[in-house]
């Protein structure tokens, strides 16, 4: 017969047990609990970058309306007394570069809080798009040189080459170029290598004559980005860049829709055979 | 832009004619309340619904919003671009040539 356990060994049993268990936990929780640094407090960021460059922007436009405001009434005023109208102030049409710049500047410290990790990329992204805006060709360098540098292994880099694409007038067309063509021959990632080749020639696509040798060579590439790509959306922006030059032109015959309306009821144009339908694409903005 | 539309459709009833849109927003409520308020009395397809990997637009190579485009009773692209009047006036002309055509066929 086994000799039943004393109530003191049963206790140390347990003791040891719950010992153990709290070791496990203690060494396992940094790989399961969520940590304090991470995406979501680099997402909080580029909220917080967003927020705060669209209240600069709000600001902005409110102190040039005031500034209208302000004539209008000096006007009036200047027309009861029988005095001569003062003229209208100019309004600017873009905001001042120091307005920008400043969150140009948080942008770019993001980045390095971040450096070498995906969370820089949206950050640097930032820098390239409004550093363009204000002419900040050193701004603009740096986020094009981190991206197709430390970013280049990366997954995340699918919005670059088009954004790149877009700077030829402040860093040069060959600089330019240069970037895209980098992150074409560098990047492991089908879809991101996809993306620079459509940066390249989606502007002859849209643009030369398609009988042209220009127009030729601009679409094999872009159905060779098409062919090597995973994702659906650039497949279909291919399709789209090509249809909307060979296809989806007067006298084509128009492809069919076949979707949902705003009440998720399906339906298709070609209900619609053998009527004259006017299709607009429209937004309420 | 609403209101001519509207005109339109409205000119259009009982006609072998259909104004159906292709709507970019993405918040069904905001909307749906906009088509009611603003009396938009055609259907349109939501551009991207829920889960749709490509959207209408995407398929159709539109680059500019809005874009219109006439099609006529065989499917085929009779106007594509952005002038909302050249398209009204085609739509017209298309119109009174399909109904002609019907009365010659005894339709």
């Amino acid at each position: 017969m086994i000799p039943e356990p004393k109530k003191s060994e049963t206790f140390e049993v347990k003791r040891t047990i719950a010992s153990l268990l709290c070791a496990v936990f203690l060494t396992t929780a940094t790989t399961w609990l969520p940590a304090q640094e991470g995406p979501s407090t680099a997402k909080a960021k580029l909220d917080a970058l967003e927020k705060a460059y669209k209240e600069s922007m709000a600001t902005w436009q409110k102190e040039e309306r005031a500034k209208i405001g302000s004539w209008k009434e000096a006007a009036k005023k200047a027309k009861a007394d029988g005095k001569d109208v003062p003229s209208m102030p100019a309004m600017r049409m873009t905001p001042p570069k120091a307005i920008i710049a400043k969150h140009v500047k948080t942008a770019q410290a993001n980045a390095l809080e971040y450096a070498g990790t995906d969370d820089a990329i949206p950050f640097h992204l930032w820098a390239l798009r409004y550093g363009s805006r204000i002419h900040d060709k050193e701004a603009v360098i740096a986020a094009a040189d981190a991206l197709t540098s430390t970013h280049i292994k990366s997954s995340k880099l699918e919005e670059v080459p088009l954004t790149l694409s877009y700077m030829g007038r402040l860093i040069g067309q060959d600089k330019a170029e240069a970037y895209i063509h980098k992150i074409e021959m560098n990047s492991p990632h089908a879809d991101v290598r996809a993306r620079a080749i459509l940066a390249r020639v989606t502007n002859a696509l849209q643009e030369k004559s398609v009988d042209s040798m220009a127009y030729k060579g601009a679409k094999e590439e872009a159905l060779r980005a098409a062919g090597m790509a995973t994702s659906a959306a650039i497949k279909a922006e291919v399709k789209g860049l090509i249809d909307g030059r060979e296809n989806l032109v007067m006298g084509k015959v128009a492809p069919d829709i076949v979707g949902v309306d705003l009440d998720s009821t399906a339906f298709k144009l070609s209900d619609y055979k053998g009527k004259i339908v006017m299709l607009d694409f429209w937004g309420d903005w | 832009m609403y209101d001519h539309e509207r005109s339109l459709v409205n000119e259009m009833k009982n006609r072998p004619f259909a104004l159906v849109g292709v709507n970019s927003d993405k918040n069904l409520e905001k909307i749906r309340a906009i088509v009611k308020k603003k009396n938009l009395i055609w259907r349109s397809f939501q551009n991207s619904p829920k889960g749709s990997k490509v959207s209408i637009s995407q398929t159709w190579a539109v680059k500019g919003w809005p874009t219109i485009v006439v099609i006529d009773e065989n499917m085929r692209i009779r106007y594509r671009g952005h002038n909302g009047n050249m398209a009204i006036t085609k739509v017209k002309e298309l119109v009174k040539q399909l109904e002609a055509k019907n009365d010659s066929k005894g339709l």
